[in-house]
């Protein structure tokens, strides 16, 4: 399907939690840095999956993406001035569930560019406000919803380790690459997807 | 003056600039001369007027080298150094070497006085006609009155000077600090509260009649008038400054800040007919278009009231605004301007409406910031209660603020955008299409999930607060805290400051450029004020009062509320504590340190002022016990001299400034990498000992030794088998040769050994 040569031409599919897929173009999916690790270099053989994002979330997230290809290299947050209206129009047009979908999606696939956005637009909605204020803007979990959120996180560890190994076993199938350093490859991605979202579950 | 200072002096007055030292040494020529004139009078023997020639002359050397080393040991480095941090502590710097200087004239007249009196004067006096000296007190009272007065008149001069000379032109060769502490009323405030004090003090001495006594309050008016100077001074820079200022003589403080900022306040609503051109012309020609030119859509639906409007207000300028500004301009701000960073002003023109003009132009974005704060549920009321507080804390720093105001400008628009807000924008913004303040910001219908978003999420935006909203957040629940907690790693670091006495603490950036202060007054203070609120600290729940920068909290104990908010702090941002210099004058300050003892938590720094008294030799040998735990350790006052005191443990770091109770045996034990002592009494053979320990390998972590004792001279006695002066830049090795040492003699009788490894 793809070829790393030609990455910036080809088309990627995506598979949702639905079950569907789309197409994304390497450009912008060479901005996710979870991309990167894994496929990058050894390409794919068959749909991605991100199985655990809707196609709404993760349309929204490659929409950006593929705006923000021709922009100029990342170099830090922006001031909200800064933006564009495109940009704007981006974040306005999100309510608050379709907002923290794509904060999470945005963080699995490690896009710096727009997680340090919503970063930056949930900051800004706290600056400025005192204590009483900031308790009318944000909720405060209980108990059981830090354990719900917990399982989640435990939840997307496995999903991490799913793509790992689909990454895994596309490495196998590459001729193109030698095989000793595809795995090495294959496998440190794997362990350092696997460590680095295990460790988050046990904090 | 021995050999080695008259050695130092020379060099130094080579390096030094001719006209400070000339200026110096013809005030203390006359001086002298005035001195000598007076004494004179008093018609003794001609022996001991040849004595106090010798004396005085003496005395001035004395000054002259006091001045030069204040010169050259304080000054030049200080205002050479021109980075950020230059005058961050250069005025307190200052007056701190103020005060020691006065405490050591003092002494120094102390000592003359004493000696004209026991060895010359009183067989004399007892020897020649009753008289001789029936006049006598009276015209040394006189006498120093007038040497005082002039003192202060000289250290004035002297200051000022130094100021004229040196600072302004550092402040234009600085950026961030331009003027943050510029002390142009400083020197004249100064200068009167000199004057009046030694007033008082020539009538409390004309009441007392025995001469010993005399000389002993003298000694310790002076000391006191010193302490008091610099209380007063280090209050200017607080939030005391306020009423320090206006509870003192019209006359002294004529240009007070309050009057200042009221009048500011007042000016920038109305506004000069030139602004008004520029404005106008700006409106008609420029504005509209400026607008819908930068952040494309954020003034698009922007009605033409608000500019109709904009233009009436600025048509109310003054001509006096447009004068203080301009003069403003042309003695500070030009200067300055015009040498900072080139992304500073880069575009400041000669001409400060054509710069203000600009500016304005590029101010919608601020407008739409500004404007954007003011159309949230939140700004309306903030702006009622603040409305008394908007100047409050100006006087603080007025020159922070200066710079503040002309960089940004921000605070005045803010007023004329209130102003407009509460006249006339509203009702024109909500007949206005939604859309024109439709922006960045959140404004969801439900409360945000925050601590449900990601880790790393969460850290991410936690870094991105500043420290006054991590403390507010961390305020919200004791969940939000632990995460703030957790993600310290990624935080600023921070240094909390403890001040007992002011009962405040202070958290502050590393650069200092982000403050917050957070107060804890009892119950009783509380104001009926609408803008209390509760909150829930450490499982109290405490009244608390939002300020600009800064929150006051209301405890039933102060006690409890420091503990409290220390451990809440410290626990948020992970850093070692250090008290202010004022906290040892507070009854909280032993319960609060030892109790931070108690939780093992680290000082960076720790200053005592260990009194006379029996509860503080208790207090001592408590924080003895815990020194390990402090990185610096300032003790600022002499022990009792019949307590022997005990160093069960050392700080890495420690300063003495009156160290005649820490003896050789004391320093031989001392582990510390950084030893100041100041007033020693130790002389030629112990610090013979002190070398001698450290070549056969004691003192393993000593990097810096800084000893001044009167008691090491040059009078024979040989230290490592050398004269003193011989010592003077003299580099001596450990006998395993693993370490060496720099050997400088400075003024003062001050030593300077420097370690370093061998390379």
């Amino acid at each position: 399907m793809t070829s790393p040569a030609s990455s910036s031409e080809v088309k990627y599919l995506i598979e949702s939690s639905e079950g569907n897929t789309f197409d994304v173009s390497g450009a912008a999916l060479r901005q996710s840095n979870t991309f990167n690790a894994m496929f990058l270099n050894i390409g794919a053989d068959g749909p991605i999956p991100f199985t655990d994002y809707n196609e709404a979330t993760l349309k929204k997230v490659f929409e950006y993406c593929e705006h923000s290809v021709n922009e100029e290299n990342y170099s830090g947050p922006k001031h909200q001035d800064d933006l564009s209206k495109w940009d704007l129009n981006f974040f306005n047009e999100m309510d608050q569930k379709m907002f923290i979908d794509v904060i999470n999606a945005s963080n699995f696939l490690d896009i710096e560019r727009l997680t340090s956005y919503c970063c930056e637009r949930i900051a800004r909605m706290l600056r400025g406000k005192n204590t009483q204020e900031m308790i009318k803007v944000i909720t405060l979990p209980t108990a059981e919803e830090l354990e719900a959120k917990q399982k989640v996180e435990e939840k997307k560890a496995a999903a991490a380790k799913k793509v790992a190994e689909k990454a895994a076993e596309t490495a196998e199938k590459t001729e193109t690459l030698e095989e000793l350093p595809v795995q090495q490859l294959v496998q440190t991605t794997r362990n350092k997807l696997t460590r680095k979202y295990l460790s988050f579950s046990n904090e | 003056m021995s050999d080695r200072h008259f050695e130092y002096f020379k060099k130094c007055i080579r390096k030094c600039p001719t006209d400070i030292f000339e200026y110096f040494g013809t005030c203390i020529q006359k001086m002298s001369d005035r001195h000598f004139r007076i004494l004179q009078k008093i018609k003794c023997p001609i022996d001991i007027f040849e004595y106090f020639k010798k004396c005085i002359q003496k005395m001035s050397d004395r000054h002259f080298r006091v001045l030069q080393k204040m010169y050259s040991e304080n000054v030049r480095p200080t205002f050479s150094n021109t980075s950020e941090h230059v005058f961050r502590k250069c005025p307190i710097d200052i007056f701190e070497y103020f005060k020691k200087c006065i405490q050591k004239m003092s002494d120094r007249h102390f000592r003359i006085l004493r000696k004209m009196y026991s060895e010359n004067v009183r067989q004399t006096f007892s020897s020649t006609s009753e008289h001789v000296f029936r006049k006598c007190p009276t015209d040394i009272f006189e006498y120093f009155k007038k040497c005082i007065q002039k003192m202060s008149d000289r250290h004035f001069r002297v200051l000022q000077k130094m100021y004229s000379e040196n600072v302004r032109p550092t402040f234009s060769s600085t950026s961030k600090n331009v003027f943050r502490k510029c002390p142009i009323d400083i020197f004249e405030y100064f200068k009167k509260c000199i004057q009046k004090m030694s007033d008082r003090h020539f009538r409390v001495l004309q009441k007392i009649k025995c001469p010993t006594d005399i000389f002993e309050y003298f000694k310790k008016c002076i000391q006191k008038m010193s302490d008091r100077h610099f209380r007063v001074l280090q209050k200017m820079y607080s939030e005391n400054v306020r009423p320090t200022f206006s509870s003192t003589s019209k006359n002294v403080f004529r240009k007070c800040p309050t009057d200042i900022f009221e009048y500011f306040k007042k000016c920038i609503q109305k506004m000069s007919d030139r602004h008004f051109r520029v404005l106008q012309k700006m409106y008609s020609e420029n504005v509209r278009q400026t607008f819908s030119n930068t952040s494309k859509n954020v003034f698009r639906k922007c009605p033409i009231d608000i500019f109709e409007y904009f233009k009436k207000c600025i048509q109310k300028m003054s001509d006096r605004h447009f004068r203080v500004l301009q003069k403003m301009y042309s003695e500070n701000v030009r200067q300055t301007f015009s040498s900072t960073s080139k992304n500073v002003f880069r575009k400041c023109p000669t001409d400060i409406f054509e710069y203000f003009k600009k500016c304005i132009q590029k101010m919608s974005d601020r407008h739409f910031r500004v404007l954007q704060k003011m159309y949230s549920e939140n700004v309306r009321p903030t702006f009622s209660s603040t409305s008394k507080n908007v100047f409050r804390k100006c006087p603080i720093d007025i020159f922070e603020y200066f710079k503040k105001c002309i960089q940004k400008m921000s605070d005045r628009h803010f007023r004329v955008l209130q102003k407009m807000y509460s006249e006339n924008v509203r009702p024109t913004f909500s007949s206005t299409s939604k859309n024109v303040f439709k922006n960045f910001d959140i404004n969801f219908d439900s409360p945000f999930p925050l601590l449900r978003l990601p880790r790393l999420v969460q850290c991410e935006i936690f870094k991105s607060l500043n420290i006054e909203e991590k403390i507010m957040l961390s305020f919200c629940s004791k969940r939000i805290s632990t995460q703030i907690n957790n993600y310290r790693l990624y935080s600023q670091k921070v240094i909390v400051d403890l001040d007992c006495f002011k009962q405040v603490i202070d958290i502050q950036s590393e650069n200092n450029q982000d403050i917050f202060q957070v107060g804890i007054l009892p119950d009783s203070r509380i104001s009926h004020s609408s803008t209390i609120q509760k909150l829930s600290i450490a499982c109290c729940t405490v009244r608390a009062e939002y300020l600009q920068k800064g929150m006051k909290t209301f405890w039933n104990n102060c006690l409890e509320g420091f503990l409290s908010i220390i451990h809440h702090l410290l626990k948020i941002f992970q850093c070692k504590m250090s008290t202010s210099f004022n906290s040892y004058c507070s009854d909280l300050f032993q319960p609060i340190i030892l109790k931070l003892f108690d939780l093992q938590l680290e000082f960076k720094r720790l200053s005592i002022c260990l009194k006379r008294s029996m509860e503080e030799n208790l207090l001592w040998n408590q924080i003895s016990n815990n020194l390990g735990l402090v990185e610096y350790l300032s003790i600022s006052s002499s022990l009792d001299p019949a307590f022997e005191q005990v160093f069960t443990s050392w700080p890495r770091k420690i300063r003495i400034l009156d160290s005649d109770w820490f003896t050789l045996e004391t320093l031989l034990s001392c582990t510390c990498s950084k030893i100041i002592l100041e007033e020693s009494l130790l002389e030629n053979k112990d610090f013979d000992v002190v070398l001698r320990k450290w070549k056969t390998g004691g003192f393993p972590n000593l990097k810096l030794l800084w000893l001044a004792s009167p008691k090491i001279t040059d009078n024979g006695e040989q230290i490592l088998g050398m004269n003193l002066n011989e010592l003077d830049e003299k580099v001596i090795q450990t006998d395993d040769g693993s370490k060496k040492a720099t050997i400088k003699l400075s003024f003062l009788w001050a030593i300077e050994i420097y370690v370093t490894p061998f390379e």
